[in-house]
C-alpha cells in the first residue's frame, strides 16, 4: 500500500497555502515596514529599533510562557498580575530603601532568585487547579489573575518601591544583557518544545488530553508544567520592565494581557491547542510591536491603536479559526 | 411539487474519498465536523487582513496631515505631552488647557497618554524623543516611575517639564515641576470655611476626606486642612477622616459610616471636588444636604474647582474650594520649557498659588475657574 | 491468506477468563464470562451493543476491573490496573476510536510513552525514525515515519495503531471494530497482516459487526449476549444466521414483522410521493442519484461502505452541498 496524500488537508489553492506558510506572518512584518518606514519619520532609526527591542523583549518572553500553555488547550490570564506581584517582591527585597536586603550586594541575585519562585508558585496554583480541581484554565487564571493582583496592591499598600540597586537596572535598559537573557529563554524554550519529551506529551496533551491519558502520558505533570512555566516566564519579564521602569510596581505590566494572547495568536499558535511554535510567536510579538510602535510615532492615541490592534487580533483569531476548520475537515 | 431544497453551490476543494467516522471521544471545541462552507474563506480572511491595513494607512496618514506647520516664520515647535492618565476632569481640563496654550503659541502638540501603565509612559517618552521633540511636559505617575523617563530626556538633552505632580529630588535628575502650592491653598480653603462656621459661634464636628496618600497632593492637602484646623480648635473638632484613596466608592462608604457614628457632623472638607458626588449622595440619604442658609447646612469645601464644584456654588450648596489654576500651570510649563531650551535657568519647583473661590467673589473669580468653563 | 489450519486446543491457553462478573450501579453487565485464547489464534468476538464486549476487553486491558472472577495470562494471575499494567505483560488494545494525534508525527504517536532517549528529556531523533520504519515495515505501511497522521487515511492510521501496538511486543492484540471506517482495500490489507501475526505466534481478540468477515478471518469465535457466553466453539461450528440467533436471543425469521405494504397504483403514485430527489450530483461523492419517496414508506438505502450512503443523507439534509439536481419536496 503506497502512501496517499489527502487532497482536502493541504489546500491546492495557492492562495491558501499562503496562509498556511509559517513566515506568512513574517512577511507580512516586512511587509508593512516596508509600507510605513518611508511615511513615519523615526520608524527607521537606530534609535528606535533599539525603543522598540526593549518593548519587545519582555513581551516576547511572556508569550513564550502563554504559547506552551496555549499548546495544551489552556490560557494563562494571571501572567500580568504575576508580573507584579513578583515585581513587588522583587523590589521588598533589594530596594536600598527598607528593603530586606537593602545594599547588601547579594540583594540583586537574591532578589531575582526570589522573583522567579514566586511565578513559579503562581504556575503551579494554576496548574493545581486546572489539573487536579479540573476547573476550566479561564476561570481559574482570570481568578488568579485578580487574587494576584490584589495581594500585589495589598503587600505595598498601592505604593511603588524604588531605589532598586544599580546592577538590577542595568538588565533593563542595557539591551547586552537583556538581549541574549530573552535569547537564551527563546533557546530554551524551542528545545524543549522540538526535542524533548515534554515537548511532545504537551502538544499530545493539547490535541486531545483524554486521549493522552489513555495512552499512557502523565496529562497532570504535563498540564501543571506549562502553567509553572508561564509562571516563571512572567516573572522573567517582570525583571525586565521593573529594570527598565526602574520602580517596582503593583501594577506593572497591566495592560499587556492583550498583547501577549494577541501576539501569540498572530503567530499562529492556536487557541484550540495542539498547535505553537516559538518561532510563530516571535513573528507575532514582532508584528505587534511593529504595528504598536509606527501608530505610537504617527501620533495615533492610545484608544485609537488599541483599535488597530483589536483588530488585526480578531483577523488573526479568524485564520487560526479557519485553519482548524480546514484541519478537521480533512481528518 | 414545488418546494426546492437543500443548498446547491460548487465546491471548490477536493474531498476525501474516505470518510472517517466522527470520533467518539469528547469533542474538543471545534473538533466536530460541522457545515462546510460553500465558499472557502480564504479571500474573506485575505480581504479582511487587507482591509485591517488599509485602516492602518488611511488612519495614519490623515494624523500626519492634521497637523501642517505654519507657514512662514521659520521652524516650528514641537513639544510632547504625556499624561499618566485622563480619567478626571482635572486632568481633562490641564490637557486641554496646554493644548490651547500650545496652539496658542504655534507649537506643534504630541499627545500621549498612558493610562496608568508606567512602562508605557517610558516607550511614550522614548517615542518622543526618537520624534526629536523640542520638549516634554509630562505628567508622572508618582516621583518614582518618572525618573527613567526623566534620565532618558536628559541623556537626549530634551527639557522635561512634570505637570502638576513633582519629581523626586533625589534622583539627580533635571527637571522642572509646576505644582499647585496644596498645602497653602488648602490651608487658604479651610480657613476660610472656619470663617464661616465661626459665624453660628457653635463647635462644628468635621471630618476631612483625603485621598492617596500614595499621592504626594494629597498629602499636602491634608496637611494643610491639619494646619487649619489647628488653629481653631474651639470651633473645629474633627471627628472622621475617610482616607478614599481617590475612589468613589470607598469615599461614599466612608461618608456614609461617618455620618452614622457621627450624625451631628456638619463640617466637609474633601481633598478632590471630583469625590462630590459620592458626598452628596450620601448627605442626600441621611436629609442633610441644605443650601447655605438653611438651618442644618453642612459646611462644604473642596480642592481642584471642577465643574461639580462651580455647580454647587452657583446652586449654593458649596461654601468653598481651592482652585488650582489650571491655565497658570499651563501657560506656566510651557514657558519653562522654552525658557529650559533657551538655556535660562529655571526654578526647579514653580508653584501656582491658586485661589480659593466662595460665594463671596463668585462672580469676579468664575472666569478663572477651569471647571466654570468647562463645555458640559 | 488461505492456509488456515483448524487449531487444536493446547493444554496451556495463553490466556484465560473464568467466571468474569461487572456490574456498574447495580446494572449487571457481565455475568460469569469464560474465555480461552490460545497463541497463534484469532478469537472472534460478537454481540449486540451493549452485550458487554467492550466491558470485556476493558477489563482485560487494564481500563477496568472485574467484580468477580479471574484472568490468567499464561496460567499466571492477571489482574492489571491500569492500562500500563496490562502493556507491560504483553496485552495490546486497539481501540475502536483511534487514540492518535494528528499534530505529531506517526514514529511520535508510535512512541508516545516510550521514546529512545539521548540524554536526559530529550528524544534520540533518529532511533527513534529507524525503529519506527521498521515497525511501519512490518505492519505494510510505505509511509515515511515523520509524516503527520493528520495527512494519514483512516486506513493508514489504522495500521499506525497497530504499529503502535506491535512496538510492545505483545503476545495478545485486541482489536475492538477495526474495520468500520476502512474500505475495502484497507480492510483486506489489515486482514493480511493479521494473518501474518498470528503465523507469528501473536494471538488476537478480533472484536466486530461484520459477521461475514469473522467468519472469514477467526479460527474461533465466542458469541455474547446480555453478558453471558452463549456460543463458543470453532469457526466451522458457525453461520452467520447462527451467529445472528444466537446474538438475538431468537430464531432469524421471527426478527422482523411481516411486511403489510398497500400495493402502489401508478394513479396513486403522484399523490403519494413526498420527496423526489433528481440527478444529485456531487463531484466524488455521489453521482446521479435520483429517487421517490412516497407517504407511508419506508426506503432502505444500502451500499458497502464508501458507496456514499451516508453523504447522500448528509446532502438530503442540507449539511452538505451538491453539485447539480435537485431534491423537491410537496407542499
Amino acid at each position: 500500500m503506497t502512501a496517499t496524500s489527502d487532497p482536502g488537508a493541504r489546500p491546492a489553492n495557492k492562495f491558501a497555502a499562503v496562509f498556511a506558510s509559517e513566515y506568512l506572518v513574517l512577511g507580512l512584518c516586512v511587509f508593512y515596514f516596508l509600507a510605513f518606514a518611508p511615511f513615519t519619520e523615526g520608524f527607521a532609526s537606530r534609535g528606535n529599533f533599539s525603543n522598540i527591542l526593549i518593548t519587545l523583549l519582555p513581551l516576547f518572553i511572556l508569550a513564550i510562557g502563554q504559547t506552551v500553555v496555549l499548546i495544551t488547550a489552556g490560557i494563562d490570564l494571571s501572567m500580568t498580575s504575576t508580573i507584579a506581584l513578583t515585581s513587588v517582591v522583587g523590589g521588598m527585597v533589594m530596594s536600598g530603601e527598607n528593603g530586606w536586603l537593602s545594599n547588601n550586594p547579594t540583594a540583586m541575585p537574591v532578589a531575582i532568585i526570589a522573583m522567579l519562585v514566586v511565578g513559579a508558585l503562581v504556575g503551579l496554583l494554576n496548574g493545581f487547579a486546572v489539573t487536579v480541581l479540573r476547573m476550566p484554565a479561564f476561570i481559574v487564571t482570570l481568578t488568579t489573575m485578580m487574587f494576584v493582583g490584589g495581594f500585589a496592591v495589598w503587600l505595598t499598600k498601592s505604593k511603588n518601591i524604588g531605589g532598586l540597586p544599580e546592577s538590577f537596572l542595568a538588565i533593563g535598559n542595557q539591551l547586552w544583557l537583556a538581549l541574549p537573557l530573552t535569547l537564551t529563554v527563546a533557546i530554551v524554550a524551542h528545545v524543549m518544545l522540538s526535542r524533548s519529551l515534554f515537548g511532545r506529551w504537551l502538544y499530545a496533551v493539547g490535541h486531545n488530553s483524554r486521549t493522552a491519558y489513555v495512552s499512557g502520558v502523565p496529562v497532570t505533570g504535563v498540564t501543571c508544567s506549562a502553567y509553572v512555566v508561564s509562571g516563571v516566564c512572567a516573572a522573567l519579564a517582570s525583571v525586565l520592565l521593573t529594570a527598565d521602569a526602574q520602580t517596582a510596581s503593583p501594577v506593572l505590566g497591566r495592560n499587556m494581557l492583550l498583547d501577549v494572547i494577541g501576539a501569540t495568536v498572530i503567530g499562529g499558535t492556536s487557541l484550540f491547542g495542539g498547535k505553537g511554535k516559538v518561532l510563530w510567536t516571535f513573528f507575532g510579538v514582532l508584528f505587534l510591536k511593529l504595528i504598536d510602535n509606527s501608530l505610537n510615532l504617527r501620533n495615533l492615541a492610545d484608544w485609537d491603536i488599541r483599535i488597530v490592534k483589536g483588530g488585526v487580533i480578531l483577523v488573526a483569531a479568524m485564520l487560526d479559526a479557519l485553519r482548524n476548520r480546514l484541519a478537521v475537515r480533512g481528518s | 411539487m414545488n418546494h426546492k431544497v437543500g443548498r446547491r453551490c460548487p465546491q471548490r476543494s477536493a474531498p476525501r474519498e474516505d470518510r472517517t467516522r466522527k470520533n467518539l471521544q469528547t469533542p474538543r471545541p471545534g473538533a466536530l465536523r460541522t457545515a462546510t462552507s460553500c465558499h472557502p474563506s480564504f479571500p474573506a480572511g485575505a480581504a479582511l487582513l487587507f482591509v485591517a491595513l488599509a485602516i492602518l494607512f488611511l488612519t495614519g496618514c490623515n494624523k500626519s496631515d492634521s497637523t501642517a506647520p505654519a507657514p512662514g516664520d521659520g521652524k516650528q515647535l514641537t513639544i510632547g505631552v504625556s499624561f499618566e492618565t485622563l480619567q478626571t476632569e482635572y486632568w481633562v481640563a490641564g490637557f486641554n488647557a496646554i493644548k490651547g496654550e500650545l496652539k496658542q503659541r504655534n507649537i506643534k502638540m504630541l499627545e500621549a497618554v498612558a493610562d496608568g501603565d508606567a512602562n508605557k509612559q517610558l516607550e511614550q517618552v522614548r517615542n518622543f524623543i526618537t520624534r526629536k521633540v523640542d520638549g516634554i511636559i509630562i505628567v508622572p505617575k508618582d516621583a518614582k516611575t518618572i525618573i527613567p523617563s526623566i534620565k532618558a530626556a536628559n541623556a537626549a538633552n530634551i527639557p522635561i517639564v512634570l505637570f502638576n505632580r513633582p519629581a523626586d529630588a533625589s534622583a539627580g535628575t533635571k527637571s522642572v515641576a509646576v505644582v499647585a502650592d496644596n498645602f497653602a491653598l488648602t490651608k487658604e480653603t479651610v480657613a476660610y470655611m472656619i470663617g464661616e462656621a465661626k459665624k453660628s459661634g457653635k463647635k462644628h464636628k468635621a471630618m476631612v476626606i483625603m485621598g492617596d496618600l500614595g499621592d504626594i497632593n494629597a498629602i499636602g492637602r491634608r496637611d494643610g486642612f491639619d494646619a487649619a484646623v489647628k488653629e481653631a480648635p474651639d470651633v473645629i473638632e474633627v471627628v472622621s477622616r475617610v482616607p478614599s484613596e481617590w475612589n468613589q466608592e470607598k469615599a461614599q462608604a466612608g461618608v456614609v459610616n461617618a455620618l452614622q457614628a457621627n450624625p451631628d457632623i456638619s463640617f466637609i472638607f474633601t481633598s478632590s471636588d471630583f469625590l462630590f458626588p459620592s458626598i452628596i449622595s450620601a448627605l442626600k440619604s441621611s436629609g442633610k444636604y441644605k443650601q447655605i442658609g438653611e438651618p442644618g447646612h453642612v459646611i462644604l469645601g473642596g480642592f481642584d474647582g471642577d465643574a461639580t464644584a462651580y455647580q454647587m456654588l452657583k446652586d449654593g450648596y458649596l461654601d468653598a474650594t481651592g482652585v488650582q489654576d489650571v491655565y497658570f500651570e499651563a501657560k506656566a510649563s510651557v514657558q519653562a520649557v522654552l525658557d529650559m531650551r533657551e538655556g535660562k535657568p529655571v526654578a526647579e519647583v514653580i508653584k501656582d498659588p491658586g485661589f480659593v473661590i466662595h460665594q463671596a467673589n463668585l462672580k469676579e473669580k468664575a472666569p478663572q475657574m477651569w471647571g466654570a468653563n468647562v463645555k458640559q | 491468506m488461505d492456509s488456515r489450519n483448524p487449531q487444536q486446543p493446547k493444554d496451556t491457553p495463553l490466556l484465560e477468563l473464568r467466571g468474569i462478573e461487572k456490574s456498574f450501579f447495580g446494572v449487571r453487565v457481565l455475568k460469569g464470562v469464560d474465555v480461552r485464547v490460545d497463541a497463534a489464534q484469532i478469537v472472534g468476538l460478537v454481540g449486540e451493543n451493549g452485550a458487554g464486549k467492550s466491558t470485556l476487553m476493558n477489563i482485560l486491558g487494564g481500563n477496568l476491573q472485574p467484580d468477580r472472577g479471574v484472568m490468567l495470562l499464561n496460567e499466571e494471575p492477571f489482574e492489571p490496573r491500569h492500562p500500563t499494567d496490562a502493556k507491560r505483560l504483553g496485552i495490546a488494545f486497539v481501540h475502536q476510536e483511534l487514540n492518535l494525534f494528528p499534530n505529531l508525527s506517526i514514529a511520535e504517536n508510535i512512541f508516545l510513552t516510550s521514546f529512545p532517549r539521548a540524554g536526559g528529556p530529550f528524544i534520540a531523533r533518529r532511533q527513534l525514525h529507524v525503529k519506527a520504519a521498521e515497525l511501519l515495515r512490518e505492519v505494510g505501511l510505505e509511509i515515511s515515519p515523520i509524516a503527520l497522521v493528520e495527512d494519514l487515511s483512516a486506513g493508514e492510521r489504522q495500521l499506525v495503531e497497530i504499529a503502535r501496538a506491535l512496538s510492545v511486543s505483545p503476545r495478545l492484540i485486541i482489536l475492538d471494530e477495526p474495520t468500520t471506517s476502512l474500505s475495502t482495500r484497507e480492510t483486506a490489507t489489515l486482514f493480511a497482516l493479521m494473518n501474518r501475526l498470528r503465523e507469528r505466534g501473536l494471538a488476537m481478540i478480533y472484536i466486530s459487526h461484520i459477521l461475514g468477515d469473522v467468519l472469514r478471518l477467526c479460527d474461533e469465535i465466542v458469541v455474547l449476549r446480555d453478558g453471558e457466553v452463549v456460543g463458543n466453539g470453532l469457526r466451522a461450528e458457525f453461520t452467520a444466521e447462527r451467529m445472528i440467533s444466537l446474538m438475538v436471543g431468537r430464531e432469524l425469521d421471527q426478527l422482523y414483522p411481516h411486511r403489510t405494504r398497500p400495493d402502489q397504483t401508478t394513479e396513486n403514485s403522484k399523490a403519494a410521493a413526498l420527496l423526489e430527489v433528481r440527478g444529485i450530483t456531487q463531484p466524488h461523492i455521489v453521482r446521479d442519484v435520483s429517487f421517490t419517496l412516497n407517504r407511508g414508506e419506508v426506503l432502505g438505502i444500502s451500499g458497502l461502505m464508501g458507496a456514499g450512503r451516508s453523504e447522500l443523507a448528509r446532502i438530503l439534509f442540507g449539511l452538505d452541498p451538491y453539485e447539480s439536481g435537485e431534491i423537491l419536496r410537496s407542499a
